[in-house]
């Protein structure tokens, strides 16, 4: 985001100006740095944003680039290689040459090669393209830059190359540091840059700025980031609006989905249509509904039900016989001992106990039992306990047959539980009949009963059987229930299954709809005066520049509106006619918008923000009256305290303007030969210039004498009459004159007496006293130079031109500073 | 210098670059081009009409027609006169000719002197 802008956006959240709650702000704040931010935050995946957590964008303003050099080959009316080589600093440089001599070809192969593109080209039709390599030149087409860029030793070069016959293309700009090294643009941050300040101004884009309100919006908005606040709104804009869609979506899928639901005979329908019904959607159920997990009386009860008798379990036949075998057999061991050694011993071995029990209880000497006297002693009880002892082992044998036989019956018993399980009690309630199962059931838990009694087996066997007919048959009908069931489930359960995760999402995306909503608000509440106050700066320093330039205009611009409703974009000017509000680019003419445009365009280049410490305009003077170019002269003296301004001219009025003035300048001159061979000379002022020239001529070895004897004369001439001008306009313009009559009486003096006249006499028309009055002035030798000015520049000299060319620089110089 | 050298010399001024002449050129060769009018004019008042050379400029232009027997070019040669002499003078803020500008003069100025030729010698 535009620092500046983030600036005062944080001031703004952090002045709650107006209110909003820690989660919209969060919101604001994520919304700044991208919508993948946004939703990061609304989903409560990146931890809450706070003002005063936020770290402020660069705020130092970036390294600043002078321009050391501009050179151009092969470019437009360029052939071979020419640099304009500037001084790289804050200054005025202006770049004087005619309609094409080349001089544009300089801004045009400047912004060609920092941006890759040229506002003159960029709308034209191929045709256009078409000649912008040199017709002269079969060379390569390179436009290079040196820059000079604060904290940077030696110059930043940039270079761009085409072949000869190649198509315009931006191509690839090539960098390269004063140390030798390579630089990245991106490093520098100046594609970006480049985008958002614009150093360069063309006469075409002067003119087409207020063609529609558009074109100066985005001029604006883009340098004032309010693109920025635009994507801010639109961010949030886009959050809003997908939850709110898919909020919507849910809600319709939620209608169809019960419409789905009706008919389908499923307890977890019923479920989830009750949860789909609740508000908020109560999505748990329904996946827990989906999983068929449940609690008691829940969806999962009755399918868990129907499963369970769909696997109803009875013995199997092996399982049976086996335990019956068991049985046989452990009662055929218990026989098989009955009458053996092993009975006698364990029948034995109770009397014995039970005799001792009796003997301990009574103590009797006779046998209890045969009367035999004094049988019972101890040796009597040795013996018994002894012989019990020796019977115990013979018993053990029985005992065990008789506990096998308990385990066997035990497991006939265990073959089936003596109730049926509790699935079978709910058959009745899934619509099947348990009746014949249960029937079953209760013979078999009557015969379990009876499993000790001898001959129960078969019996038993007989119950087993009728159990497991029953089950199968209910079994078998559940399975049918149940894949009914599940055959009506199934699609409806899959439509929920691919619904449930995303309405989800949905749902908990929408659950910040407030906050959303609320952001959004505060972002258009405060992006108007966001932008206003962003524009202040701006809209102050054209207003100052108009006031400026105006001059003798009758508008006065009050300042300037950006807005924005859709695609609508607009820019109004707000000006007054003569005090009266006015529709701007109604009432202004061709000058004063092209004057309105740079007084728009120069502190939108020069805000600190930009690492661009310069500023190209091209041909900012065509349209407008002498009094705007003094004005301008100004505005551009102003902007040149802290920037590099080069400007673009095709005629003198500016330089003219900037000597008058006495602002401070560097004035080049462009020429161009034939073949497009481009040449570029520093210019003093043009008195100064053409007794340079004369000089020059005298010097020029290449030149024969005869030729310098025919035009230094001219040169002297132009000498003279340029002091008179210089003269005539100081003082002139001075008093008050109007611009206007000063220019029309020195359009007329078409000849160095007239000049001279003006000069002397205020008045045009008294060249015939020019020569006295000169000659009684400032000496007959002066006199004498004007006469063989204006005679040599007809016929030529004779003789030595060196006095000539000397009285001509005095009296010029005399001339130029008449009071 | 014979009107002929003075073209001559103004045209070697623009062609060819010297860094004496950077930015002068144009002047310099609009100079010497009037002065291959007004030389050229001379010789023919000299020949056909002695005197008329003292009139202004001007007025010499306005009797060519009648001795160059060709209107069309005497209104060219008036023309690239005056261009001429713009330049040739200080005007507020206009610059110097430009190449194309001066060549255009220079074709009238070498057919005013082929036509010349023919005139001095005399009517008919």
């Amino acid at each position: 985001m535009d620092p500046v802008l983030q600036h005062l956006l944080l001031e703004r959240l952090a002045a709650e100006d107006p209110p909003l709650g820690e989660s919209a702000v969060d919101l604001v704040l994520a919304a700044t740095e991208g919508r993948e931010e946004l939703e990061a935050s609304l989903s409560g995946e990146a931890p809450a944003r706070t003002v005063e957590a936020v770290q402020p964008e660069l705020e130092a303003t970036p390294p600043g680039a002078y321009l050391a050099r501009i050179a151009v080959q092969g470019f437009r009316g360029v052939a071979g290689e020419v640099g304009l080589d500037l001084a790289p600093g804050p200054g005025l440089t202006l770049v004087v040459g005619r309609n094409g001599s080349g001089k544009s070809s300089f801004a045009e192969g400047l912004e060609l090669l920092m941006t890759g593109a040229n506002h003159r080209w960029e709308k034209r039709t191929k045709v256009w393209k078409e000649g912008w390599q040199n017709l002269h030149f079969t060379g390569d087409t390179v436009l290079t830059g040196e820059l000079q860029v604060d904290g940077r030793a030696g110059h930043l070069r940039l270079r761009r190359t085409w072949e000869h016959g190649a198509a315009l293309a931006p191509g690839e700009c090539v960098a390269v540091a004063g140390d030798g090294g390579a630089v990245s643009l991106d490093e520098l941050g100046w594609p970006a840059a480049l985008a958002r300040y614009r150093p360069f101004l063309s006469y075409n884009e002067l003119g087409s700025m207020f063609d529609d309100n558009t074109t100066m919006y985005d001029a604006l908005a883009a340098i004032l980031g309010l693109e920025d606040v635009e994507d801010l709104q639109a961010t949030i804009r886009a959050a809003r609006l997908e939850r709110e869609r898919g909020d919507k979506a849910v809600r319709a899928e939620v209608k169809e989905l019960l419409e789905g639901l009706e008919g389908v005979e499923d307890e977890r329908a019923a479920v989830v249509a009750a949860a789909l019904r609740a508000a908020p959607v109560e999505f748990d159920a329904i996946e827990l509904a989906l999983e068929g997990v449940g609690e008691e009386g829940d969806p999962g009860a009755e399918m868990e039900a129907l499963r369970a008798l769909a696997s109803l379990g009875v013995p199997e036949p092996v399982a049976v016989d086996a335990a019956f075998d068991a049985l046989t057999v452990a009662r055929e061991d218990l026989a098989g001992l009955a009458g053996t050694d092993a009975a006698h011993a364990a029948s034995l071995v109770e009397l014995l106990e039970a005799a001792l029990r009796h003997d301990e209880a009574h103590q009797e000497p006779d046998c209890p039992v045969c009367g035999t006297a004094g049988m019972i002693d101890e040796r009597w009880r040795a013996r018994t306990a002894q012989e019990i002892g020796r019977l115990a082992s013979e018993s053990r044998r029985v005992e065990d047959a008789q506990a096998a036989v308990a385990a066997a019956q035990r497991r006939v018993s265990d073959l089936l539980a003596p109730r049926p399980p509790a699935a079978v009690a709910r058959a009745r309630d899934l619509g099947l009949d348990p009746g014949p199962l249960e029937v079953a059931w209760e013979r078999w838990a009557a015969e379990r009963v009876r499993s000790g009694e001898a001959g129960a087996e078969a019996a038993l066997r007989g119950a087993l059987a009728g159990v497991a007919e029953a089950a199968e048959a209910l079994a078998g009908a559940a399975g049918a229930e149940l894949d009914r069931r599940e055959d009506a489930w199934r699609p409806v359960a899959r439509r929920l299954g691919e619904w449930l995760p995303p309405a989800r999402r949905a749902a908990r995306a929408a659950l910040r709809l407030k906050d959303l909503k609320a952001a959004e608000a505060w972002v258009k509440e405060a992006a108007a005066d966001l932008q206003e106050l962003r524009l202040a700066p701006i809209a102050e320093a054209a207003k100052e520049n108009w006031a400026a330039l105006r001059q003798e205009s009758n508008v006065s611009l009050d300042g300037f509106r950006l807005r924005r409703s859709g695609n609508m974009r607009s820019a109004a000017v707000e000006v007054t006619v003569d005090g009266s509000d006015a529709s701007a680019f109604g009432v202004m003419s061709q000058g004063e918008l092209h004057a309105l445009a740079v007084s728009i365009f120069l502190p939108r280049a020069a805000l600190p923000e930009s690492p661009f410490r310069f500023l190209v305009i091209d041909d900012p003077v065509q349209s407008m009256d002498p009094a705007k170019v003094d004005g301008l002269a100004r505005v551009l003296e102003r902007a040149a305290q802290d920037r590099q301004v080069v400007v673009f001219t095709h005629d003198e009025r500016l330089a003219e303007a900037v000597r008058r003035l006495n602002v401070e300048a560097t004035v080049l001159g462009v020429t161009r030969r034939p073949l497009s061979k481009v040449e570029v000379r520093r210019e003093r002022d043009p008195v100064e210039r053409y007794l340079d020239d004369a000089r020059a001529l005298l010097k020029e070895d290449d030149l024969p004498a005869d030729v310098a004897l025919r035009v230094v004369p001219g040169f002297c001439r132009h000498a003279l009459e340029a002091a008179c001008v210089t003269a005539v306009r100081r003082r002139r313009l001075g008093r008050g004159d109007p611009h206007a009559k000063v220019e029309e009486d020195i359009a007329s003096a078409r000849k160095l007496n007239s000049h001279l006249s003006l000069a002397l006499f205020d008045v045009p028309d008294r060249g015939g006293d020019v020569l006295s009055v000169i000659n009684s002035r400032f000496g007959r030798p002066k006199g004498d130079a004007v006469r063989a000015a204006n005679r040599g520049a007809h016929e030529g000299l004779e003789g030595d031109l060196r006095d000539f060319v000397q009285q001509s620089a005095l009296l010029a110089r005399e001339i130029a500073a008449l009071p | 210098m014979t009107p002929a050298e003075l073209l001559a010399r103004a045209r070697a001024l623009v062609a060819h670059p010297s860094p004496g002449t950077t930015g002068l050129w144009p002047r310099a060769a609009a100079l010497l081009a009037r002065q291959a009018i007004e030389t050229g004019m001379n010789q023919l008042w000299a020949a056909r009409a002695p005197g008329v050379q003292t009139l202004t400029a001007r007025a010499q232009l306005t009797c060519l027609p009648e001795y160059l027997r060709d209107e069309r070019l005497a209104g060219e040669v008036a023309f690239a006169w005056g261009r001429l002499s713009d330049a040739c003078h200080h005007h507020a803020y206009d610059l110097g000719p430009t190449a194309a500008e001066l060549e255009a003069r220079f074709a009238v100025v070498d057919r005013l002197l082929a036509r010349l030729a023919v005139a001095a010698a005399g009517p008919g």
